[in-house]
């Protein structure tokens, strides 16, 4: 087993029958890893196939060819099905549709009741969990009387309970408003930074990207551009070529770097705006 | 069309033990051809209070004037005018039903007793604003089309009614960059071609900030702030004690100000990115008079 | 507004009932029928009566509210009463016109009949409106748990109980949203004849129907990612658990039964 690489792609193909009997190619030739511990974020616009990867990562979907490991195990293998799945959460888009408990606790101990866990086990796992999310006050609560980004941490709480090793939030801050987007993706990065947790974030808001440590870019099935976000934002062409958009302060850089005026890239306001003055005082 | 509220509240379960404030004694004026951005916070009223442009929900106290109606307690809207009043509710596509789209776009115009011709070529009209192609989609069933085009039928079914007011909720959740631009830029286009009045009800303060002409902010069932984007975004720490944002043009202008010396200041009205590039550039090609 | 409706008749309380565990509940329900069939004189039945009298006072649920559980029922238990009146005939007769006759037996089996029905509706509802559908849910499968090993799927009956429970105020939500759009559109739902309003529902049926089939399909998807595989293996969150309230209840039982056997004739 590769310690390093949690997650590797080799050369992955995916598609299915379209409409009219012709073939979808979703995903060609994909090659990529990702590595333990770290945070990264997948973009691309709908239909770049990154939500195919996401479902190729936990063996919901398999690949049509290559390979793709999980621990070093092949999401092929029949027998390691459901020790991949245990360690690679998925956290889906809409979050009415993954609560399946009638209350917060019940969703929580749905994985672990899966697994066969014994249930004093599985209480002490549980608030844990919750704990880990900070819902632990809303243990009996019913899920349908939660904000949207209650439901997304209890999902995660659902997920941490069966002790994972990577999380895939599949577009889960896409139907949220922008407090509850902000509580995920905070709480995204608290559970890497504290717990060790491997994040991979695939969504289409570039700044959730921003203080990612990597940045892969989907388009038409293929991997655009991988790697460091200073890297792959400065590329703004190539970014809305492929239907994406760039930060603000990256936009704004850009339309003035394109008239002449020199400025150091920087993904943060606070860098711009310091080089901004600079400029405009001197002039 | 004006709209104006007098002191609208509405209670919601009145007499159970569920019983809610949901709107406390709003008053607001909108002037006949606004484009009005309303934010809040999820329950902070802002989807009663729309509900209550079209007659989905009377009030409990108070009065609406919507144009020459005048809706109370007691007295509903006239069901010919509501017709007048576009709702497009969020995620608009689970509405659809018909075997075609160009059926389930006649859906509006033919309960209103519109003759089929008529509606039909309503259906065209509205398909065509919302920048689809009529011959092509038509025939089509309405479930096969992609979430973009689906949301672009949704509001063609409510265009086709030709209504003076449009009401959006949150248009472009769950949409990616591009399809949030794309329906955005077309609500704006329909808006100055037809001469709306247009409630935008958003999440987002860039969107708010890029079309609205004028600004309703909604807390616990009251309007908290109103009046022209510039002024409701200078107030950034109340916006912030509501868990609300500025949009990043304007958190942007405030750090700059906060460098600069007095007299060389950006002015707040440049809230719109493209004008404060603008305006950046202009600064930047223009000597400095000093 | 349609999300504020209470699932079942389940009146959130902290009393006595409300917090003895379902299975016992449940089983003394079982208990409690039997028993009412069993009943046959004056003596068994005011027992019984006085006992649910007892049962409806620690549930402190106001008394007019359990009362209107029988209405629904009340024209059966009218029924029956009647039918009674009619048809059973033996011992005194109290009245004669003609042919007809109302005779002893069959007033005396007329409010037997509908004392048994009273009782039965009475007792359950306290059951429905002490307990939430969770719990009973979850008794119910834990009660019917034996029954998983002569192949009885147990287990996913309870699964799919519990996400039905789950997903009826969504639904109820949706349901909502959809007639509000529909009437934005200038749907009626309220005029016309019998055939009219039924054609009128059809812009709401699809919506929730295609929006049911893709909530569906995204939680089958939303399970299989956390590992579900079917009942085999699993285990259950255990939160069911005895207290004294249970062994109380154990203790009423085999008073009634005992008191029961007695006093029948």
């Amino acid at each position: 087993m590769n310690e390093e690489n949690l997650l590797t792609f080799r050369n992955v193909a995916f598609s299915y029958d379209g409409e009219e009997g012709q073939r979808v190619e979703v995903l060609k030739g994909v090659d990529l890893t990702i590595a333990k511990g770290s945070f990264v974020s997948v973009l691309g616009h709908n239909g770049s196939g990154k939500s195919t990867l996401a479902k190729l990562m936990n063996a919901l979907l398999l690949p049509e060819s290559g390979t793709i490991l999980v621990s070093g195990a092949d999401t092929r293998n029949g027998e390691m099905i459901w020790e991949i799945r245990r360690h690679v959460g998925m956290v889906f888009q809409n979050p009415d549709n993954q609560i399946v408990g009638a209350t917060v606790e019940d969703d929580v101990a749905f994985g672990l009741e899966n697994m066969g866990v014994d249930p004093q086990e599985m209480r002490k796992r549980i608030d844990e969990a919750l704990h880990s999310v900070g819902m632990e006050n809303y243990t009996l609560a019913q899920p349908y009387r939660l904000s949207g980004g209650q439901k997304q941490r209890v999902a995660i709480a659902g997920i941490m309970a069966m002790r994972p090793s990577v999380i895939i939030l599949d577009e889960a801050t896409a139907m949220l408003d922008p407090q509850g987007r902000q509580e995920v993706m905070h709480l995204a990065k608290k559970l890497n930074r504290e717990e060790g947790i491997t994040i991979v974030n695939i969504t289409h808001f570039p700044e959730e990207a921003v203080d990612s440590d990597r940045v892969i870019v989907m388009n038409r099935g293929e991997v655009l551009m991988d790697g460091q976000p200073g890297e792959v934002f400065s590329q703004v062409e190539r970014l809305q070529e492929a239907g994406l958009d760039v930060p603000f302060t990256v936009r704004v850089r850009h339309e003035l770097v394109a008239k002449g005026y020199d400025l150091p890239f920087g993904l943060h306001q606070e860098e711009l705006v310091e080089h901004l003055c600079r400029l405009l005082l001197t002039k | 069309m004006q709209i104006t509220f007098d002191q609208v509240s509405h209670l919601y379960g009145k007499g159970t033990p569920f019983e809610r404030l949901a709107l406390k004694n709003i008053s607001l004026k909108i002037p006949s051809g606004a484009f009005v951005g309303i934010i809040g916070q999820t329950g902070s009223g802002k989807s009663t209070l729309i509900q209550h442009l079209n007659g989905l929900l009377s009030p409990t106290s108070g009065e609406i004037t919507i144009g020459d109606v005048v809706i109370t307690p007691t007295k509903r809207i006239p069901p010919a005018k509501r017709k007048d009043i576009g709702l497009v509710f969020q995620y608009p596509e689970h509405q659809l039903f018909e075997e075609t789209v160009a059926k389930d776009v006649c859906f509006g115009p033919l309960n209103f007793e519109l003759p089929e011709s008529m509606a039909e070529s309503r259906a065209r009209e509205a398909l065509e604003l919302v920048g689809l192609d009529y011959e092509a989609i038509k025939d089509r069933s309405p479930f096969q089309l992609s979430g973009g085009q689906m949301r672009r039928v949704a509001i063609a079914g409510v265009l086709a009614m030709q209504p003076k007011v449009l009401v959006l909720d949150e248009p472009t959740a769950g949409l990616d960059p591009a399809g949030r631009k794309a329906i955005l830029e077309g609500i704006h286009r329909i808006h100055r071609e037809q001469n709306l009045t247009t409630l935008l009800v958003t999440h987002s303060m860039e969107e708010a900030a890029r079309y609205a002409d004028l600004m309703l902010v909604l807390a616990g069932g009251e309007v908290v702030m109103q009046g022209r984007p510039e002024e409701v975004f200078q107030q950034a720490d109340r916006l912030r004690d509501l868990s609300l944002d500025v949009p990043q043009t304007v958190s942007f202008i405030s750090r700059i100000n906060q460098l600069l010396p007095d007299t060389a200041r950006l002015p707040a009205t440049l809230y719109r990115e493209e004008e404060l590039i603008a305006h950046v550039l202009k600064r930047l090609s223009v000597p400095k008079e000093c | 507004m349609l999300q504020n409706i209470a699932i079942g008749q389940y009146v959130p309380g902290r009393s006595f009932l409300h917090l003895a565990d379902p299975r016992s509940k449940l089983l003394f329900i079982v208990m409690f029928a039997t028993l009412v069939f069993l009943a046959n004189n004056s003596i068994t039945y005011s027992i019984l009566i006085a006992f649910t009298v007892f049962s409806i006072l620690l549930s402190r649920l106001s008394l007019s509210y359990i009362l209107k559980s029988l209405k629904p029922v009340w024209l059966l238990i009218l029924f029956t009463v009647v039918l009674h009146i009619f048809i059973t005939k033996g011992g005194t007769v109290y009245y004669q016109l003609g042919s007809f006759t109302v005779e002893e037996q069959g007033v005396r089996q007329a409010i037997f009949i509908s004392i048994r029905l009273g009782l039965l509706i009475l007792f359950s509802s306290l059951l429905t409106l002490t307990t939430s559908p969770m719990d009973l849910t979850e008794g119910l499968e834990r009660l019917l748990g034996p029954f998983g090993r002569i192949g009885v799927p147990v287990h996913e009956i309870a699964l799919m109980m519990s996400i039905a429970l789950r997903f009826i105020p969504t639904l109820m939500e949706e349901t909502d949203k959809i007639i509000k759009a529909q009437s934005a559109r200038g749907a009626d739902f309220t005029s016309g004849n019998l055939v009219r309003r039924a054609k009128n529902l059809i812009p709401i049926a699809i919506p929730l129907f295609v929006s049911a089939f893709r909530r569906a399909e995204e939680l089958a998807m939303a399970m299989e990612a956390r590992g579900y595989r079917g009942g085999v293996g699993r285990t259950r969150l255990n939160k069911l658990r005895f207290s004294w309230r249970d062994s109380l209840i154990a203790v009423a039982a085999v008073l009634l039964i005992l008191a029961i056997g007695w006093w029948r004739t």
